[in-house]
């Protein structure tokens, strides 16, 4: 919750994807907790375009394993937002990056993770869910950033009064797959884009050996769990996207010249070693977890007994 | 061959200042068709609003679908009609929240709950957006004598800061002609029956008071018209008139009883000219003449402000002498939950009496529940943290046949409440493309 006389909060940043489909979602996804645990950003809405179940179930998962289960960098108003979900459309078979985790027993045979996502009404039509979240931001003060199909956000687009909104609230869009901004563009999407250019993700690979090394020190890390079932040094093209959304002053990127609504986001190669060590400093930060800030029960404190004062 | 000739739907009883309008009767149906309502089901709205949020422990069904066992403690008073009751879960309403606009929150959910507009925070230039009750109003008002009523039992103040620099206009209005405009509710009784049934100037009391020792009643001035229209009528008819002109006489006799209990009130009260001292009498009358209005296709639409948003109201006739806004800030101690709890079911045995009522008067081959939609809920579902999400929505009737009850519905998360007003204004026949902050219709409310 933003007050006024408070000053601007962080940017919030409205994160969609088709979390599953790959193994840099999931990535990205702690990159940006990572920030948001530096307040460099404030994480006001997951959802996800791929229709099924384990995938809100798994971006729950990282948002409590960030958060808390209730928290200001989750939930944003001191209460647990629910994750988006995109309910039409073909679902999809599950995936290894997402029951790899989710299936995670502890020695009692308990779920290593824990989430309250069974159905779907324990989540909310994305669409809503996005639109709100603009609702509750300063003017400008907002990036999206997408990691899959333009789909949420399309529908978003045919809400009244929607590109007012964006336009009002939203400094830019930030893709991560080059379609998806060709799409958003052509439905009219208000503010500027930025594509993330195929070649990023494949230059710099977030590296397995960290599973060794900075993630071995959790005893369970859901996205860890994500990189071990994918077995690989991954890409990190939606890590690109979701850096440069927070940080866009990063000397790592540079941009090409608009064409149309779309500017390029290319790498600086001399910059490759250093962006590489921010994803894995900031994909493996410890969480980060916030006090609730509205009303806390209140805990009476017992009387000191009265001592005569000391003198000097 | 058929002679009989079919009584007007307008009809009414007039007399010198006076003019009632009746219920539906066999009589003005056509011929050999005694059970249709000419003109189709007079299908009514109403939104009945209490505040601070409601103990959700005790309100929601533990399942999802038909309802299964005793209903939760709160609902307990609607028993006996639970098949006419459907629970609507997870609603919200997103512009009731803060959205960059601080403390407030009494103030912003009760300006927004039927406007799906997030009220401009302020004391003086007061904006939030029209209701959906009035917007029902202005489509299907034109075939009733009023287009809707405004009722409420507290706080009709329209100025003044009631929350955190909110308007007193956003918590003591639920309906807004336009987005500058709130309707306030009628207080008083006697100002809401001279407004059905009288068609004189307001008197002031020391007016009514020689008027009352003149007369016993308003029946009287319409004596003439009503034996006329005993002999146009069948038994059935006859006796469905002779039981409401009863329940207006009744109203009439609790609006002298206050009046006169008043009298002996401490005058240092600022209470309204005929408010009954207790809150159940006063819910009673104010009901009993919804009834008669709905009764007599008087008006369709109804917002009913039980108490402000915000209110501290006592409630000592149960034994809680304690704010009621204090205490649903309650810390989780169970005694005050318990006070809270306590509340909630009050209000509930008041509604639950009105529920009866409507559902026992005959309408065609229904009765005026089964042809009604009342919404009963609060803007807030948890009054101790202020939350918009997962508000506290029941809706009570079978909107004209088209609603099943007996079951709880739970939509996904953060489902604008705006949807359920859209789907409701459809039963209405009011078709619009969109509304507040809605993102759709509701599905599930139908009978299939």
């Amino acid at each position: 919750m933003q007050f006024r006389g408070q000053g601007k909060p962080s940017l919030g940043v409205i994160f969609d994807s088709d979390m599953g489909s790959r193994v840099e979602t999931a990535l990205a996804l702690a990159v940006l907790y990572g920030l948001d645990g530096k307040n460099e950003c404030r994480v006001v809405s997951i959802s996800s375009t791929r229709t099924s179940l384990l995938s809100a179930a798994y971006c729950e998962v990282v948002g409590r394993f960030y958060a808390g289960a209730v928290s200001a960098a989750f939930g944003a108003f001191a209460r647990t937002l629910p994750v988006g979900l995109a309910a039409d459309g073909k679902i999809p078979g599950d995936t290894p990056l997402l029951t790899g985790p989710l299936n995670r027993t502890n020695p009692d045979g308990t779920k290593t993770y824990q989430h309250g996502i069974e159905t779907l009404i324990d989540t909310a039509a994305a669409h809503g869910l996005i639109r709100n979240a603009f609702t509750a931001q300063h003017d400008q003060n907002a990036t999206v950033v997408l990691a899959g199909p333009p789909t949420n956000l399309l529908q978003v687009l045919t809400l009244p009064g929607a590109k007012e909104l964006i336009t009002a609230k939203v400094k830019e869009l930030v893709c991560a797959q080059p379609q998806s901004a060709k799409e958003l563009e052509a439905a009219g999407w208000p503010t500027p884009i930025v594509s993330v250019s195929p070649s990023v993700g494949s230059s710099v690979l977030f590296p397995m050996a960290t599973l060794g090394k900075e993630f071995a020190e959790f005893p369970a890390h859901p996205v860890a769990d994500a990189l071990k079932a994918y077995g690989k040094d991954a890409p990190t093209g939606e890590l690109a996207a979701v850096l440069y959304a927070v940080r866009s002053g990063d000397k790592a990127f540079a941009l090409s010249e608009p064409v149309g609504k779309i500017r390029q986001l290319m790498l600086v190669p001399a910059e490759k070693d250093r962006l590489l060590a921010s994803y894995v400093e900031l994909a493996t930060a410890k969480p980060v977890v916030r006090q609730p800030r509205f009303r806390r029960p209140v805990v009476e404190e017992p009387k000191k007994p009265e001592t005569a004062p000391v003198k000097p | 061959m058929i002679t009989r000739k079919t009584l007007s739907r307008r009809t009414m009883l007039r007399g010198a200042g006076t003019a009632i309008a009746l219920p539906f009767f066999d009589a003005m149906a056509p011929a050999l068709a005694s059970s249709t309502i000419p003109g189709g089901k007079p299908v009514r709205m109403a939104f009945v609003y209490v505040p601070n949020g409601i103990d959700m422990r005790h309100w929601t069904p533990k399942e999802d679908g038909a309802f299964v066992g005793d209903l939760p403690k709160i609902l307990k008073p609607m028993e006996s009609m639970r098949q006419d009751v459907t629970i609507l879960s997870n609603l919200t309403q997103n512009n009731g929240r803060a959205l960059l606009d601080g403390a407030g929150d009494h103030g912003r959910c009760c300006g927004a709950y039927l406007t799906g507009i997030q009220p401009r925070k302020t004391m003086v230039d007061i904006k939030a957006g029209i209701s959906c009750d009035q917007i029902v109003a202005n489509h299907v008002g034109k075939q009733t004598r009023f287009p809707s009523l405004e009722v409420g039992l507290e706080d009709a103040r329209q100025a003044g800061d009631c929350d955190s620099g909110y308007s007193c206009a956003y918590t003591n209005n639920l309906a807004w002609r336009s987005e500058t405009q709130p309707l306030p509710p009628v207080l008083d009784p006697r100002a809401l029956f001279e407004r059905l049934f009288g068609k004189g100037a307001a008197l002031n009391p020391e007016e009514r008071a020689r008027q009352t020792k003149y007369r016993r009643s308003i029946l009287d001035y319409v004596t003439g018209d009503t034996k006329k229209l005993q002999g146009d009528l069948g038994a059935t008819d006859r006796r469905k008139l002779d039981e409401y002109l009863s329940s207006i006489r009744e109203i009439e006799r609790q609006l002298e009883k206050a009046e006169k209990d008043n009298a002996q009130v401490n005058p240092g009260m600022p209470k309204p000219y005929g408010v009954p001292a207790d809150f159940s009498e006063h819910f009673r009358l104010m009901t009993d003449m919804i009834t008669v209005a709905f009764q007599a296709d008087m008006s369709r639409v109804v917002t009913f402000l039980v108490t402000r948003e915000g209110t501290s109201r006592p409630y000592r006739e149960i034994g809680i002498p304690d704010g009621h806004h204090p205490l649903t800030h309650h810390m989780n101690k169970p005694e005050l939950l318990d006070k809270v709890t306590r509340i909630n079911e009050y209000h509930m045995v008041q509604f639950a009496k009105w529920m009866e009522k409507l559902k026992g008067i005959k309408e065609g081959d229904s009765n005026i529940l089964g042809n009604s939609m009342i919404v009963y809920g609060a803007g807030l579902s948890d009054g101790n943290r202020h939350t918009h999400e997962n508000l506290p929505v029941m809706i009570v009737g079978g909107g004209g046949n088209t609603i099943k009850g007996g079951r709880r519905i739970t939509y996904r998360k953060e489902t604008p409440i705006s949807n359920l007003y859209l789907s409701m204004m459809d039963r209405m026949n009011v078709k619009i493309e969109h509304f507040g902050d809605a993102t759709g219709r509701i599905d599930g409310l139908n009978l299939a």
